[in-house]
C-alpha cells in the first residue's frame, strides 16, 4: 500500500543518479533560461483531471431513456425534462451546460461503462488500480510515470516533464527516473529572506544553492530532500516568469479547481514544456445526501473545463491539448438509505480535445443485468489508456502497460 | 560512529520521535533523568502536574466552536505540554482514525474526539477502539448514522478492518457486508452515542469465522484479538516513531509485544522505544519530520514565546490541515511530505520565524551583545553553535564551510574582517539560522 | 465620538497579520534566543490577528459585543436543540444575513473606496456615515441575538456558553446505552 512512498525514494535516488551523470544536472544548475521551450502548435499535451472519492456515473451521463434508472433512484433520479439530452436515451446532468456544448461541436467523446474485472470498492486500491492501470498485483509507478521514464531518452523534457497541480504527487506519475514536481500555489513558490535585509537575499540564495549542491551524508533521505529543494528554487524562477506573460478574459469557476485549471493554462501558453499536467476535483464521496454535493461538483467540472478550452482556444494552442477524466469507480446502481449511493464500479470517461471524434463510444452499461447490485463494465480502463499511449502521445502503449489493448478511435 | 554516543545523544532522539523536539531547558531535564526514567515519564502522563498548561489555555479564551480555534488550541498543546508523548499519540491517533472535519462540519464534536484520542492514548487498543466507533464525528464521517437494518452501509465496517484493525487482504467481501449488519442502529444524536434498537439488525452473522448474534461490541472484540491486527497497529506505530521502511523484525517483536500485554498500547510503546533498532544508528535523523515536527519543533528549539496566529494554515500549505487529514487513510507520512511546494513552504517558514523573532528584541539588546554573553567570538563560532543547536550538528564539512563564509562576508557578497555593524549582524544572524533550517538534516527528525 | 474614529478607519484598512514577539521567563540565557527576564507575567500566547484585534477594540468603544453573538454553525451545534427551534432558528439567521448584506456591502464598498485615496482626514460625511453603517450592524446583531435567546432556553445559552469554553462535556464521552425511557424521548426530539 506505500506505493507512492516507495516510489518516491527510487525517484529521488534515481533522478539524482540521473541528473549527476547527464547534462541535465548542469542545465538545472545554469538556471531556467536554457529550459528548452515547447515547440507551439506541434506537441500533444495531456491534461488529467482525477475527480477523487468515486462519481456516480448515472448522474452524470443519465440514462433517463432508460426505464430502470427512475426506480433505482427514487430520491437521486434526474427529471427527464432536466436532463440535457445527447440521444433519446442518455443525456448530461443539467449542471453541465459547458460540456454539452463541446459535445455538440463534436469535441467532447464520452466513454461508457469503463471499469475492470473484479472491481474494488475501497477508495485507496481502486485509485491505485486506476493510477498503476495494473489491478491485479502492487505496482511502484503509475501509468503516465512510465510513460514519462519511457520517453526520457528525450532530452528536451528539462525540468518540468509534467507538473502536477496538487500538493501531492498521484500515484499516476510516480515513476522511476523523473520527478515531477507539484505546485499548488504560485504566489508562495519562492524563496523568501528576511524583507528587512533586502540586501542579503542574494548571498543567503547563494549560500543556499552551495550547501544544497554539496550536501553529502550518508542518511536515507538526504537525496530525496536534496532533490526537491534544488528543485523547488529553480522551478519557481522558471514558473514564475512564465506565468507573469499571461494573460486572459476568461473566467474560470472560483475554488482550487478552476485556479489549478487556470494555473495550467499559464503554463502551456508560457510555453512550459511539459508533456503531463494532473489536477483533482475533491468530494466525489456521496453516501449522503448526494444531490446537491454532485450538482455542485459536475458545475464546477464542466465551467472549468469549458473555461479552460476557451481560453487555450484564445491563445490559438487548444490543438495541443487533451483532457481526460477519471474517478477511482462509478456508484452502486440503487441508491442507500440516506439519499447518496455507495461505492460502485463501472463509470463513464469524458475525453476532450479539438483533435477528439467526438461522440459515444461504447453502449450505456445495463441498469437490469447487474453484478450484485453494480454495473458491469464494457470497456476495460486499459483500453482508454491505450488509445492515448498510442494515438496521442505516440508511443508503443504496449510498452507501457505490458501487454496490448483494444484501441478506440476516440483521438 | 553514532552507537558510541552517550545517553543524552539517544535521549535526544527519543524526544524528536516521542514528541517534537525540547528546548534546551527540557532537554535538560530529560537527560538529568536518563533514557530510561526519561522513557517513563514519557509513558505516564497521568503522573505528571500539567496543571501549569491547562491555566495557561484557559487564559487563552481559545474558542472550541471554531475551527480555526481548535486548531491553535492542539497546537498550544503539543508545543507546551509537559506529557509530549500523550500529545503525539494524539496525532498519532487523529491520523489512524483519521476523520475530518469538512464533512463532520462540527468542531465541537471534533474536539471531544480529540479529547477522545487523548484518554485512551495509552490503554487498551480494544478500549480506544470501542470508544471510537461510539464517537459521534466518527458515525458522522463514516456515514454508520445511514446504517440501517433496512439498508445497510457499510462504510464503517469496511473502514474498520482496513484502516483501524486488520488491513486490507485480511478479510473477505462477505465479512464486510455482515459486520455492516451489526453494525447497524449504531447512530449518534446531537448530544451522544444513540443505539437505534429498531434499526439494528439481530440476525445471525458469521464474521471472522464466528457466527451468532453478533453485534458492533463483538464484532470490535473479534477485530481486536486478532493476531493481524496486532501487527498492523506495530507496523503503523513503528512507521510512525521509526522509519518509513519498518524493520520486519522490529514489527514482529512489538506485533508480539500486542498479544502478549493483552493490546496494551503503553507496552507496545514501551518495547518501540527500548528496541534495538529505534536506538541505532540506522534510525538516527533517518525520518522526515511531518509539518507539525517541523513547526512545534522549532517553535521549541527558538523559544519562540509569541506564536504566528496562522500556524494552523502554514502547517496546511505544508500538506497537515489538524483536523482535516486528506482523506479516511489519513496522511501517507514520511517521504511523501516532500514535494517541490511543501519543500518551500518549509523554506518560508524558516524564513518567517527567523526574521519575526526579536522584532522588540533590539529595544534592550543588540545582536553583538548576544554573541557577546553566549561567548561566541567569530563567525565559525556562531555558526557551530546553531549547527549543534538546530541539527545535531549534523552537516557534512562543505555547510560548516559555506554557512561560515556567508556569516563573515558583507551583504555584496565580499568577505570582510571588520567588525560588523549590529544591523548586518543581526542580518547575518537571523540568516544563518533560517539556513540552517533549509538545510536537509533540519527536516528530519 | 471623535475617539472611535480611528478604529473605524483601522477596520476599513486591511491589515495582515505578522509576527510579533514577547518577552521569555528564562532567568539564565541557556542560548542565544532565549530572552530576557520581564516583570510582567508572560505565558506564551498567539499574535492576535490585526484584523480582529481592530474589531474587538471597535467594539469595545461602541460598547456591544457583537463579536460574542453565536453564528448559525455555533448555534447548530447546541446538543438538545430540537427541531422546531432548528427551524426557527434557522429563518432568523437567514433573515438577519439578507439584512445586513447591504450593509456589509456598503461598507466594503466604502473600505475600496478609502483604499484609492479617500482617507478618514479628508471626509466628514464619510467618516459620519462609516460610523453610521457600523452601528446600524450592531443593532441588527443584538435584535438577532434578542429573538435568537428568546427561542433558546437559558440552559441551552449556558450549554452553548460552556461549549465555547470547552467545558461541556464532550458527547463522546457519554457512552453508555441509553434506557428505554430516554430514547424514546431522544428519538421524538431527534425526529422532530
Amino acid at each position: 500500500m506505500n506505493i507512492s512512498r516507495r516510489n518516491l525514494i527510487k525517484v529521488g535516488l534515481g533522478a539524482l543518479t540521473y541528473y549527476l551523470s547527464a547534462p541535465q544536472f548542469l542545465l538545472l544548475a545554469a538556471g531556467a533560461s536554457e529550459i528548452t521551450p515547447r515547440t507551439i502548435g506541434k506537441s500533444k499535451i495531456l491534461v488529467i483531471i482525477q475527480l477523487s472519492g468515486g462519481n456516480d456515473g448515472l448522474n452524470t451521463v443519465i440514462p433517463y431513456g432508460i426505464g430502470n434508472y427512475y426506480q433505482a433512484r427514487p430520491s437521486l433520479a434526474i427529471k427527464p425534462d432536466q436532463v440535457l439530452p445527447l440521444t433519446n436515451e442518455i443525456g448530461l446532468n443539467p449542471n453541465m451546460q459547458g460540456l454539452a456544448n463541446l459535445y455538440k461541436e463534436g469535441k467532447l467523446a464520452i466513454l461508457q461503462a469503463v471499469g475492470y474485472e473484479n472491481a474494488n470498492r475501497s477508495h485507496f486500491r481502486s485509485i491505485e488500480i486506476w493510477q498503476t492501470a495494473e489491478p491485479n498485483k502492487i505496482c511502484n509507478t503509475g501509468w503516465l510515470g512510465r510513460y514519462l521514464d519511457h520517453v526520457n531518452g528525450d532530452k528536451s523534457m528539462g525540468l518540468f516533464p509534467s507538473v502536477n497541480v496538487e500538493s501531492t504527487l498521484p500515484a499516476t506519475l510516480a515513476a522511476n527516473n523523473v520527478m515531477v514536481p507539484s505546485v499548488s500555489n504560485i504566489n508562495d513558490f519562492r524563496f523568501k529572506t528576511d524583507p528587512r535585509y533586502y540586501n542579503d537575499h542574494k548571498a543567503q540564495l547563494k549560500a543556499f544553492n552551495e550547501i544544497y549542491k554539496q550536501f553529502d551524508l550518508n542518511r536515507p533521505n538526504i537525496d530525496l530532500l536534496r532533490e526537491a529543494g534544488l528543485n523547488a528554487n529553480e522551478a519557481s524562477d522558471y514558473l514564475r516568469r512564465v506565468v507573469s506573460t499571461y494573460k486572459s478574459n476568461v473566467k474560470y469557476p472560483n475554488g482550487k479547481f478552476g485556479s489549478g485549471l487556470q494555473f495550467i493554462a499559464q503554463m502551456i501558453v508560457g510555453g512550459v514544456n511539459a508533456k503531463i499536467f494532473n489536477v483533482s476535483l475533491d468530494g466525489f464521496d456521496t453516501h449522503t445526501n448526494q444531490l446537491v454535493t454532485q450538482n455542485n461538483l459536475l458545475k464546477q467540472l464542466s465551467a472549468g473545463i469549458s473555461a479552460f478550452h476557451e481560453d487555450l482556444q484564445n491563445h490559438q494552442i487548444a490543438d495541443d491539448v487533451l483532457i481526460m477524466t477519471f474517478s477511482e469507480f462509478g456508484r452502486r446502481v440503487a441508491e442507500n438509505g440516506g439519499r447518496g449511493t455507495d461505492h460502485g464500479t463501472a463509470e463513464p470517461l469524458f475525453i476532450v480535445g479539438n483533435k477528439v471524434k467526438g461522440g459515444i463510444y461504447g453502449d450505456h452499461p445495463s441498469l437490469k443485468n447487474l453484478d450484485e447490485g453494480d454495473l458491469k463494465y464494457k470497456i476495460d480502463f486499459r483500453s482508454a489508456y491505450a488509445s492515448i499511449l498510442d494515438r496521442w502521445l505516440s508511443v508503443d502503449a504496449k510498452q507501457i502497460l505490458g501487454r496490448a489493448y483494444d484501441i478506440i478511435p476516440f483521438v | 560512529m553514532v552507537n558510541t554516543k552517550d545517553s543524552s545523544f539517544w535521549t535526544n532522539h527519543l524526544l524528536r520521535r516521542a514528541g517534537f523536539g525540547t528546548t534546551p531547558d527540557e532537554l535538560k531535564h530529560y537527560v538529568q533523568l536518563g533514557y530510561n526514567k526519561a522513557l517513563n515519564e514519557l509513558l505516564n502522563p497521568k503522573q505528571i502536574d500539567n496543571s501549569q498548561l491547562e491555566t495557561n489555555i484557559q487564559k487563552q479564551n481559545f474558542d472550541y466552536t471554531n475551527l480555526d480555534e481548535l486548531k491553535r488550541w492542539w497546537i498550544y498543546r503539543m508545543a507546551f505540554t509537559k506529557c509530549p508523548l500523550e500529545e503525539k499519540m494524539t496525532l498519532f491517533w487523529h491520523g489512524h482514525f483519521a476523520t475530518s472535519d469538512r464533512k463532520v462540519k462540527n468542531p465541537y464534536a471534533m474536539y471531544g474526539q480529540n479529547q477522545l484520542f487523548r484518554k485512551y492514548a495509552f490503554g487498551r487498543f480494544d478500549d480506544l477502539l470501542m470508544a471510537i466507533s461510539k464517537d459521534p464525528a466518527m458515525i458522522i464521517w463514516l456515514d454508520n448514522q445511514q446504517n440501517r437494518q433496512s439498508s445497510p452501509n457499510e462504510n464503517y465496517a469496511r473502514e474498520i478492518m482496513e484502516l483501524f484493525t486488520l488491513g486490507i487482504g485480511n478479510y473477505t467481501e462477505k465479512d464486510v457486508k455482515e459486520a455492516a449488519r451489526a453494525f447497524t442502529g449504531w447512530t449518534t444524536l446531537p448530544d451522544g452515542f444513540f443505539l437505534r434498537s429498531n434499526q439494528h439488525d439481530y440476525g445471525y452473522k458469521t464474521f471472522l469465522g464466528v457466527t451468532g448474534n453478533l453485534n458492533g461490541t463483538d464484532i470490535i472484540k473479534i477485530l481486536a484479538s486478532q493476531r493481524v491486527t496486532g501487527h498492523f497497529l506495530a507496523n503503523k506505530l513503528v512507521k510512525f516513531f521509526v522509519a518509513d521502511d519498518p524493520d520486519s523484525g522490529m514489527v514482529n517483536r512489538i506485533a508480539q509485544v500486542y498479544i502478549d500485554s493483552n493490546h496494551s498500547i503503553k507496552a507496545m510503546l514501551h518495547a518501540l522505544f527500548s528496541d534495538p533498532v529505534f536506538l541505532s544508528e540506522k534510525a538516527y535523523h533517518a525520518k522526515i519530520k511531518s509539518p507539525a515536527e517541523l513547526v512545534i519543533g522549532s517553535v521549541k528549539l527558538l523559544q519562540v514565546k509569541t506564536l504566528d496566529h496562522n500556524l494552523p494554515k502554514i502547517m496546511a500549505s505544508m500538506g497537515q490541515d489538524l483536523f482535516a487529514p486528506p482523506n479516511v487513510k489519513g496522511w501517507d507520512g514520511g517521504k511523501a511530505w516532500i514535494a517541490t511546494d511543501t519543500m518551500m513552504e518549509r523554506f518560508n517558514f524558516a524564513s518567517l520565524i527567523t526574521s519575526n523573532k526579536f522584532n522588540r528584541l533590539e529595544q534592550y539588546t543588540s545582536a553583538s551583545d548576544l554573541m557577546y554573553k553566549q561567548g561566541l567570538r567569530n563567525a565559525r563560532q556562531v555558526v557551530n553553535y546553531f549547527a549543534e543547536l538546530l541539527v545535531d550538528g549534523d552537516m557534512p564539512q562543505s555547510t560548516y564551510t559555506t554557512l561560515t563564509n556567508y556569516m563573515s562576508s558583507n551583504s555584496t557578497g565580499t568577505k570582510t574582517t571588520k567588525i560588523m555593524d549590529n544591523q548586518t549582524l543581526d542580518a547575518k544572524l537571523r540568516g544563518v539560522v533560517h539556513l540552517i533550517m533549509t538545510l536537509p538534516t533540519y527536516q528530519l527528525c | 465620538m471623535l475617539k472611535i474614529l480611528p478604529c473605524i478607519f483601522g477596520l476599513l484598512i486591511l491589515i495582515t497579520s505578522t509576527f510579533c514577539s514577547a518577552y521569555g521567563q528564562d532567568a539564565t540565557a541557556p542560548n542565544i534566543f532565549s530572552e530576557p527576564q520581564s516583570e510582567n507575567e508572560n505565558i506564551p500566547v498567539f499574535s492576535d490577528n490585526k484584523k480582529r484585534a481592530a474589531k474587538k477594540r471597535l467594539n469595545d468603544t461602541l460598547g456591544s459585543n457583537i463579536d460574542k453573538i453565536p453564528n448559525w454553525q455555533q448555534v447548530k451545534m447546541i446538543p438538545s436543540l430540537s427541531g422546531q427551534q432548528k427551524r426557527q432558528l434557522n429563518v432568523l439567521y437567514k433573515q438577519s444575513r439578507e439584512e445586513l448584506k447591504p450593509l456589509l456591502d456598503e461598507l466594503k464598498a466604502m473600505k475600496t473606496q478609502n483604499s484609492q485615496g479617500i482617507t478618514p482626514g479628508q471626509n466628514i460625511d464619510f467618516r459620519n456615515k462609516a460610523i453610521d453603517i457600523r452601528e446600524q450592524i450592531v443593532s441588527s446583531r443584538q435584535k438577532l441575538w434578542s429573538n435568537v435567546s428568546n427561542i433558546l432556553t437559558d440552559k441551552q445559552i449556558k450549554e452553548l456558553d460552556q461549549m465555547k469554553q470547552g467545558t461541556l462535556t464532550p458527547a463522546t464521552f457519554n457512552d453508555q446505552s441509553p434506557t428505554a425511557a430516554n430514547m424514546m424521548k431522544k428519538r421524538r426530539r431527534f425526529i422532530q
